[in-house]
């Protein structure tokens, strides 16, 4: 049997476990039966979760949390996991070093743990198989479980809930009948598990149980324990196509704000002498906004002899030429036209490294409220324009040489590039390149070729002739064994991988037969470690002499 | 403060043997202690002191004056081996064994020790001065896997196995304690340890079953603290004094029975169900068991689904 990932977000996963559709909740009266169907015999002896296990006890498919270690399985079971309920840190610390220890094609199953509360983050954390043994201890304690958490039922007067059970009976009918509490709990369960589903499609899991969480702290704990996770940081995908909600300031601890921060600190340099900072726009990309195209009307072409950055929330600071990029187009944050004290902090501090490390020779803003106070609290030197007739002038004797529309888009390419595959990419690939079509929907072309395109997400695909423009770039290489793929590698194909690659990055791929492009589905260190899954999915190839 | 020249306790009860009643005076006596002291769940230690052998007469002196003018049994206990010299020295053995022997209406001495004191010329000292001698080992399972990694008894059925011959062969009675429910191990599988070991150990005079209670100090509270361990119904020693093979003479007294650190079931039930055990230990008369209640249903899902969660009880 074998377990096939069907879908992944983040870190969790939607599969298939023979013909069991993960994630997945057991019946209690089935689980023997699955446990049979996987050969897993039940150990007479088991320790609980802080006793070290014996050396007696060998079952492949077990593994105790006080001695987590590799197995070759497609099924694994986590003893004694429900002593975790309640315990953030138990929990996270536990799941990391499983996932770090497993690999990544292998099914987790947490036993008598989940409940409609915290199933969501369960799966967020890369468990896929549960059972309703919590719901029905529960139920025999008289504990009404929902997602919201655990009601004593002999303090209810009325079901927060329609299920099927709360519809048909009383509260005292279940204060007297454990089965039918049961019965509810077991509902609320497969209820939530949809939910959960529904988010993993949408590639918004993050989003809800950044909000789940909020229902008991130990959830709270475990989530912001990964946000400090280096291992599930890895497996947070470079680009989405869906929206990114950032509806709490702890959002500013996520992968992809402190990703995006980095990189722009890092990818990114400077294109002019002269520094423009702006404040953002709810309409992104920015500069389709209409308070940045009063701005660009009035600027016009001196627009493009100045680099401009834009102060926001919770991105900190964005490059225009970086604002097609994910998350930059598609963040939204609940505006109350008033930032925390945290976010001030953050992109003020961002601001000012971004200034350190890029010599500039002016810095202008044209900003007030609230971005003024992100640029005072910066510390760094700059001069204020409280109207764009100032600004302009300013400019206009400033500016000298004013790049053509046609290199200052090639430039924004070349950004881009360079924060997707690394400082200096960008130049190789859009050399004597011409940027063609309607932004943010753009092609980079060269002698009518297609050497990438930039999609509706924000950042570049690669063609064949666009990757051969990036050869020897390590970082995103996949060395592949000796075939021509066709539609996807899988993982076992894959030789060596660039150990930059995250998932949903453009990669480049090879062997003596072959070289192309794809999409990264996995981060490189699980496509060496998977012995089973797509690792890319192949865009195009060219297959050698 | 313990007193060396005073016993831990002593109380009266009736035991069976051999098909009749009589009344028994259990006295605990306070020695250096048990020498193994290393199981997960004993703790016994407590009570010990450093007695001198003066102290250990005097102790049994207060027992003495206890003794009932009716014929009776007595049960002493050290919370460790009465022979094992070095919580009973010899000459002290001696005495209490010569005082016990001049009371023409003892009916029974009971005294317990680990396997390794159980000595050919001891017991035929002993038996000598009391020829209805009874030995009691705490055995507590049968299975070696599961005393050695559960319980830590440091001793294994063959070692049990040669002292009972010594002690068979010798003409003394034989008692054997078997654990109910030591850690790691399900309810369920509790229950078939339980009803394998009973079997095993066929030829015992008594079998005397004991569920697991939580006692301070102990490795079994720390679980127990940590909601990591349960001790087991009351349901299960019921079931396990129903189903049991019953060619030796089956008892149970479930030390803190009906509370949260013994056996316990729902706290309605528990009384009446601990009667019932009694008056089974005593008549062996598997109708005593009568009581119903709506636990039993939770408790055949913990029998059910214990296992499921792979080391974690069920219901705490
Ligand atoms: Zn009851």
């Amino acid at each position: 049997m074998n377990f096939q990932i069907k879908r992944i977000d983040a870190s969790a996963r939607i599969g298939k476990l023979g013909n069991l559709e993960t994630p997945a909740v057991l019946h209690h009266k089935k689980i023997k039966k699955f446990l049979e169907d996987h050969g897993i015999e039940i150990p007479e002896i088991m320790t609980p979760f802080s006793v070290a296990p014996f050396e007696i006890q060998n079952e492949t498919s077990l593994v105790h949390p006080k001695k987590i270690e590799k197995r070759e399985t497609e099924l694994l079971i986590l003893c004694s996991s429900s002593y975790m309920s309640g315990k953030g840190r138990e929990l996270f610390e536990t799941m990391e070093k499983l996932k770090k220890t497993l690999k990544p094609n292998t099914a987790i199953y947490l036993p008598a743990l989940a409940t409609p509360e915290n199933i969501a983050l369960l799966i967020f954390l890369g468990a896929d198989v549960f059972d309703d043994l919590k719901c029905l201890s529960s139920a025999m304690k008289g504990e009404y479980l929902t997602r919201d958490g655990t009601l004593s039922v002999s303090n209810l007067e009325r079901f927060p809930c329609s299920c099927p059970i709360c519809s048909s009976y009383t509260t005292e009918e279940l204060e007297s009948n454990w089965r039918l509490i049961y019965s509810h709990n077991f509902n609320a369960l497969l209820n939530e598990l949809e939910n959960v589903k529904i988010f993993i499609r949408k590639g918004m899991l993050r989003e809800y149980v950044s909000k789940q969480c909020r229902t008991s702290p130990w959830l709270t704990v475990a989530l912001r324990l990964y946000d400090g996770s280096e291992y599930y940081f890895k497996r947070v995908p470079i680009r989405r196509t869906s929206q990114f909600y950032a509806n709490s300031s702890e959002e500013i601890q996520r992968a992809e704000i402190r990703r995006f921060a980095s990189r722009v600190l890092e990818r990114y340099y400077p294109k002019s002498k002269i520094l423009l900072l702006l404040p953002c726009s709810a309409v992104k990309p920015y500069s389709l906004s209409p308070s940045h195209r009063r701005i660009i009307k009035s600027l016009g072409k001196l627009r493009r002899g100045v680099d401009e950055l834009i102060i926001t929330s919770p991105l900190g600071i964005v490059p225009r030429f970086l604002e097609t990029v994910y998350p930059a187009m598609h963040y939204d944050i609940p505006v109350t036209g008033r930032w925390d004290e945290e976010e001030k902090k953050w992109a003020s501090s961002l601001l000012r490294e971004f200034v350190e490390r890029n010599q500039y020779e002016r810095i202008f803003a044209y900003v007030e409220g609230d971005y003024r106070e992100v640029c005072t609290l910066s510390e760094i030197e700059i001069e204020f324009f409280n109207t764009l007739e100032e600004l302009r002038k300013e400019l206009e004797s400033e500016i000298e040489d004013v790049p053509t529309q046609k290199s200052y888009m090639r430039a924004q390419i070349s950004s881009i590039a360079d924060y997707q595959f690394g400082k200096g990419t960008g130049e190789k690939l859009v050399k004597d390149a011409e940027i063609r079509g309607r932004y943010p929907k753009l092609d980079v072309m060269v002698d009518g070729k297609k050497l990438a395109s930039l999609q509706g997400d924000g950042m570049l695909s690669l063609s064949v002739l666009g990757g051969e423009r990036l050869k020897g770039l390590k970082d995103y290489t996949v060395i592949i064994d000796d075939f021509i793929p066709s539609g996807s590698i899988l993982s076992p194909g894959v030789l060596e991988a660039g150990k930059e690659i995250l998932s949903g990055d453009e990669v480049l791929f090879e062997n003596s037969r072959v070289f192309g492009v794809g999409r990264a589905v996995m981060c490189s260190e699980d496509m060496l470690k998977a012995s089973y899954g797509v690792a890319i999915n192949v865009r195009e190839k060219v297959v050698k002499e | 403060m313990k007193k060396a020249n005073e016993p831990a306790g002593i109380w009266r009860s009736a035991d069976r043997f051999d098909g009749e009643t009589l009344p028994t005076i259990t006295a605990i006596m306070r020695t250096r202690g048990c020498r193994w002291n290393s199981c997960r769940m004993c703790g016994y230690f407590e009570e010990h002191v450093e007695s001198t052998e003066e102290d250990l007469l005097k102790q049994f002196k207060v027992i003495e004056r206890n003794f009932p003018k009716e014929e009776f049994a007595l049960k002493i206990f050290t919370s460790g081996s009465f022979f094992d010299p070095r919580e009973i020295p010899e000459n002290v053995r001696r005495e209490i064994l010569r005082i016990c022997s001049s009371y023409k209406n003892l009916r029974r001495l009971i005294v317990e020790s680990r396997p390794e004191f159980v000595k050919e010329e001891i017991l035929e000292e002993a038996l000598s001065l009391i020829p209805s001698l009874e030995v009691a080992i705490g055995l507590e399972t049968s299975d070696d896997f599961i005393r050695n990694f559960c319980i830590n008894k440091g001793f294994s059925f063959d070692d049990f196995l040669e002292a009972s011959k010594i002690i068979k062969n010798s003409g003394a009675y034989l008692r054997v304690y078997l654990l109910l429910k030591p850690p790691f191990l399900s309810e369920n599988t509790a229950i078939k340890d339980v009803l394998r070991s009973i079997k095993a150990i066929s030829w015992a005079s008594t079998i005397s079953i004991n569920p697991v209670s939580v006692h301070r100090g102990t490795e079994v509270e720390k679980l127990f603290r940590r909601r990591e361990y349960r001790p087991p119904w009351l349901w299960s020693v019921v079931e396990v004094l129903r189903r049991c093979e019953k060619k030796a003479n089956i008892i149970s007294d479930p030390t803190g029975g009906g509370t949260k650190r013994g056996a316990h079931n729902c706290g309605k039930c528990d009384n009446d169900i601990l009667r019932e055990i009694r008056k089974f230990s005593l008549t062996q008369d598997e109708s005593v068991f009568q009581k119903e209640c709506e636990c039993k249903e939770k408790w055949k899902e913990v029998l059910e689904l214990e296992d499921l969660t792979f080391g974690t009880p069920l219901l705490f």
